[in-house]
């Protein structure tokens, strides 16, 4: 189930997009709580990181958006954060909260349900995890924290942060099917990437978090489209 | 000596294997509109129409011999015509193409084996090994000219003109190299002997030199084309940009204007008065609205002068949008990509009745050391791709389909890449640029 929360300080707004998100729900047939605040301060009170979806108004008459918005970050890094404005040119202060998106008053079904399925499609992305071996036992490694896998062979070197270097026998097939939906891509036979360490791309390497890896030619049109597409934000 | 003429006459399969192999490269080189069993049907009924047309045209001579002979050419031209995506028009110029490098290597192939084998009394086996070396070579050759992976443009449209020639240098080709063998017992016929299969191999060796130089110049002239169509579309842009600044100069000067106004709608005492400045105050107002900040000056001129004319046709143009970093990219190229992009943009979403759904958004942000563009918006009619492109929906495709190109182009100037999605009614064009430190 997913929680979202609205902080709008209109009560007509309120109903708005409260009959969006209900709208959203039954037609995608998703469970879907919703939590209505009237101004940025009321969200603060007792925060409790257990939203999934914050819809914020930027102009609130006690505390606006933009400020409620820093003070979340600073308790909540992963909420998802969409700004419900009257502007049509959304303050780029915004990516400075990391705010997903926007809406704009008054509020839209097609846009309403064109964010929400970014937003949804985000929050139901779970984390992968690796069990590696180390001198004292197995660790559970988070995928977002492996810089990138290399072939050895016949076994795996995983990189991970911290110039940390652990070792599998695992096949990179195996690796690939299993991490390729989590942002990983191979730019090599031998290196399995993850997309979100990548600094550069040259003609023949890519700096993966400061290591240059080689490119191989044929792979590297597929890997500028799986890079364009995972910065770009849509789903690999 | 008198040489028995018949003894000379190429046998029909020789022609017939020839026409069919040489049908099947050039429907393999071109887009195909038949795939799997029925590809498979259309050309084995091809080739055994080729077989029997062939074997019946060989033991005839005169007007017989020219109505299965013009069978068996439009026998390649049905199989060229179904099996690959082209017009009429272009499958009559692939069919002339076809046909003079058929003509060409099965005589060639059949000289080869009159010299080496028939004439020595050589047997069938001999024939066969010839045969076989012979086509394997000169159409393997003709594949690797045809399939030349770097050559741009990738497809040629022939237009009315093209074809004309091709056409009648087919024929022209055909009718010089063949005259003897329909009409044996002509002067012309006797006196060449054995001569007669060189000159039908030298003649059509000229006409498939003569269509090969042909098609180079016509992908030639197509390039030079493209070049220029994509060129003005990129300067259009620029100058489009020029017109909005002038017009941003207008709203900023407006926009003081607006506190003068402030000041008379204060001092005026009549309300019906007070309340017409209002409503123009508002309008102005709403002008100023259209005003798109991002941090860079290019991009914000881009999108306010676009957000006028969306406005004039009813559609949102909205951004979110940190161009900051965008300074490394020439003004020239930011143009070319904002304005193509929103143009593009802008040609979809007017089909779109539902008011609530022509809407534009632009995103422009930084992630690692990369800045994304990507543009948002809905869509009604459904969309065809073409290496990785979608296929224009204007009418006339040669003319349109530049303004994405163009900003493909831009972004590989930079090393990036552009990418395009289209999925539950969702647009979205990505433009990935890898950041530089601005050096000048």
């Amino acid at each position: 189930m997913l929680h979202i929360a609205i902080v709008e300080d209109d009560p007509k707004y309120q109903r708005e997009l409260q009959t969006a998100v209900e709208r959203y729900a039954r037609k995608h047939k998703e469970l879907i709580r919703t939590s209505i605040f009237s101004d940025g301060d009321e969200i603060l009170e007792n925060y409790t990181a257990n939203y999934d979806i914050i819809l914020l108004d930027i102009q609130m008459r006690r505390m606006d958006g933009m400020r409620a918005a820093e003070r979340i970050r600073e308790l909540d890094t992963n909420v998802i954060l969409v700004f419900v404005t009257q502007m049509v040119n959304f303050a780029v202060q915004g990516y400075a909260v990391n705010a997903m998106d926007f809406l704009i008053k008054p509020i839209s079904y097609p846009s309403m349900e064109r964010v929400l399925r970014k937003a949804v499609a985000l929050c139901k992305k779970h984390t992968q995890y690796i069990t590696v071996p180390t001198s004292k036992g197995l660790l559970r490694l988070d995928a977002q924290k492996i810089y990138y896998f290399e072939s050895f062979s016949h076994r795996i070197i995983v990189h991970a942060e911290e110039g940390k270097e652990y070792q599998l026998r695992e096949t990179m097939r195996k690796m690939e099917e299993t991490f390729g939906p989590h942002g990983f891509f191979r730019c090599n036979n031998c290196y399995l990437v993850n997309l979100s360490f990548v600094e550069s791309v040259e003609l023949g390497t890519v700096v993966v978090a400061g290591h240059q890896l080689a490119i191989s030619r044929p792979r590297r049109k597929a890997f500028m489209e799986a890079l364009t597409n995972y910065l770009g934000g849509i789903k690999v | 000596m008198m040489i028995e003429l018949n003894e000379m006459v190429m046998p029909g399969i020789y022609t017939s294997i020839a026409e069919w192999i040489a049908c099947l490269i050039f429907i393999y080189c071109s887009p195909r509109r038949l795939k799997g069993w029925k590809l498979a049907f259309v050309l084995l009924a091809t080739l055994l129409v080729l077989i029997a047309v062939n074997e019946k045209r060989v033991h005839t001579y005169g007007l017989p011999w020219f109505g299965f002979m013009a069978l068996g050419l439009a026998a390649m031209y049905a199989c060229i015509c179904l099996c690959a995506g082209q017009s009429w028009l272009e499958a009559c110029y692939t069919w002339a193409n076809a046909f003079v490098l058929a003509e060409f290597v099965a005589s060639l192939t059949w000289e080869a084996v009159y010299y080496f084998s028939l004439r020595m009394q050589g047997s069938i086996s001999r024939n066969l090994l010839i045969m076989i070396a012979l086509y394997t070579i000169c159409f393997a050759l003709a594949w690797l000219f045809e399939k030349r992976p770097w050559r741009e443009p990738k497809t040629i449209h022939a237009r009315g003109w093209d074809t004309g020639s091709a056409v009648i240098i087919a024929i022209a080709v055909f009718s010089i190299s063949n005259i003897s063998f329909a009409f044996q017992d002509t002067l012309y016929a006797q006196s060449l002997g054995v001569g007669m299969l060189t000159v039908r191999t030298v003649v059509d060796f000229a006409g498939l030199m003569l269509l090969y130089a042909h098609k180079e110049n016509l992908r030639e002239v197509q390039l030079r084309f493209e070049l220029e169509s994509m060129n003005k579309l990129f300067h259009s842009q620029y100058e489009q940009y020029h017109r909005y600044r002038e017009n941003d100069e207008i709203i900023k000067k407006q926009y003081h204007d607006l506190k003068h106004q402030i000041a008379m709608i204060r001092a005026e005492r009549d309300p019906k008065k007070q309340e017409h400045y209002l409503a123009r105050l508002n309008e102005s107002l709403e002008l100023y609205e259209t005003q798109h900040k991002t941090g860079n000056p290019v991009v914000d001129t881009m999108l306010s002068g676009q957000s006028m004319r969306c406005r004039e046709k009813g559609i949102q143009l909205i951004s979110y949008a940190d161009a900051a970093q965008l300074d490394f990219v020439s003004a020239m190229d930011l143009c070319s990509i904002f304005g193509n992009a929103l143009d593009n943009a802008i040609e979809c979403v007017e089909n779109i009745k539902d008011p609530e759904k022509r809407q534009i958004t632009v995103y422009v942000y930084v992630k690692n050391q990369f800045i994304i563009i990507r543009f948002e918006n809905f869509y009604n009619q459904p969309l065809h791709f073409k290496d990785g492109l979608p296929i224009t929906t204007k009418r006339n495709q040669v003319l349109h389909g530049y303004g994405i190109r163009n900003i493909r182009e831009n972004a590989r100037k930079y090393g990036g890449n552009v990418n395009i999605h289209a999925e539950d009614g969702c647009f979205q064009l990505l433009v990935l640029l890898p950041i530089k430190q601005n050096t000048h």
